[in-house]
């Protein structure tokens, strides 16, 4: 399988910067509409949090970074969507750094405004988070119309 | 209602018994006139916080997460207003979680938690609290911004999730 795999730079072209980017690898495999990513929470990474623990609530960021950068290539908007709603998590045991936590997202509906994705995460082969995320993609596409003062409203995105 | 800040011996015990530490800790004050089996805090992010360097550079929004993680807080404030139940508690579910609005730094927030289901729980009783949802909302200036409800386990995890889906086996080997 390794040949098969393809390595992005996508990263980089994520909006969100350190210290605030929680994947490090991402890559491909034969699905366009799915995407692999790993993140490595150690105690040398970012500081505004407690440095032995893994809280949770980075493994959503996490998956919802690797879903902009999927969005990224799938819909062309320049800067992959905003995260606007969550459901059907359930976070696993309190984990202790370090930790490679493996990624995936796939998509499972795309609109012009709206995408949902299921994402998982493992560590040590063990699922530890899973959720279905909705990213608004149109906040991507310009600050125009909903940077500026923060304006847009999703109701009822499920 | 009477808003007291971390300043006062009540609020700072309530805070302290979260665990959480700035820059973690999402809550600056409780309102203690709050509604039954519910708490009302407030926070400010600050504008120097670390992540806003990174979200987003030049376009500081906070995070969707850390509302998520300060509405978990409130509600671990409401278990101790109402119950008196200290315990840390994992969040282990969210459902129904919407960002209704770009939240910036420097802007007042207020953080609505209200319990609506609790295992094993009598708390001041001494009961093992289990398991405890409740119904989140944070407003600015009196209008919604986010809602969620989540779920809180009061003891640590003894396994790994259990694997339900197909989707989530073809994560393993990245």
């Amino acid at each position: 399988m390794a040949e098969r795999r393809r390595v992005f730079a996508g990263v980089g072209e994520l909006r969100q910067k350190r210290p605030f980017v929680y994947v490090d690898r991402v890559w491909q495999e034969d699905d366009a509409l799915s995407l692999k990513g790993v993140v490595t929470f150690d105690t040398s990474r970012e500081r505004f949090f407690d440095p032995e623990s893994v809280p949770g609530i980075f493994a959503l960021e996490a998956l919802a970074q690797l879903s902009g950068i999927l969005l990224l290539r799938l819909t062309g908007y320049p800067r992959g969507g905003l995260l606007v709603g969550l459901d059907d998590v359930e976070l696993g045991e309190l984990r202790r750094a370090p930790a490679d936590v493996h990624l995936y997202v796939h998509v499972v509906g795309l609109s012009s405004r709206l995408s949902r994705l299921r994402g998982t995460a493992h560590i040590d082969g063990c699922l530890w988070c899973r959720a279905l995320l909705a990213i608004h993609h149109q906040y991507a596409a310009g600050r125009g119309a909903f940077g500026g003062g923060g304006v847009y409203e999703i109701h009822n995105a499920r | 209602m009477r808003s007291i800040t971390q300043d006062e011996p009540r609020c700072r015990a309530i805070l302290e018994a979260l665990r959480q530490r700035p820059p973690f800790l999402f809550i600056d004050a409780l309102d203690f006139r709050s509604p039954p089996a519910a708490a009302v805090a407030h926070f400010t992010f600050p504008e120097e916080a670390p992540y806003f360097e990174g979200h987003f550079p030049g376009d500081p929004v906070v995070p969707g997460v850390l509302l998520v993680e300060a509405m978990a807080q409130a509600t671990r404030c409401a278990l101790y207003l109402y119950l008196g139940v200290s315990a840390p508690g994992y969040l282990v579910r969210i459902e129904g979680c919407r960002f209704q609005k770009l939240v910036r730094p420097g802007e007042r927030l207020t953080l609505r938690a209200t319990i609506e289901d609790a295992e094993g729980l009598t708390g001041w009783a001494g009961t093992t609290v289990r398991m405890v949802g409740a119904r989140c909302t944070v407003f600015r200036s009196g209008k919604r911004v986010a809602r969620a409800r989540v779920t809180l386990h009061m003891e640590a995890l003894p396994v790994p999730l259990p694997e339900v889906s197909d989707t989530s086996n073809k994560s393993k080997g990245g």
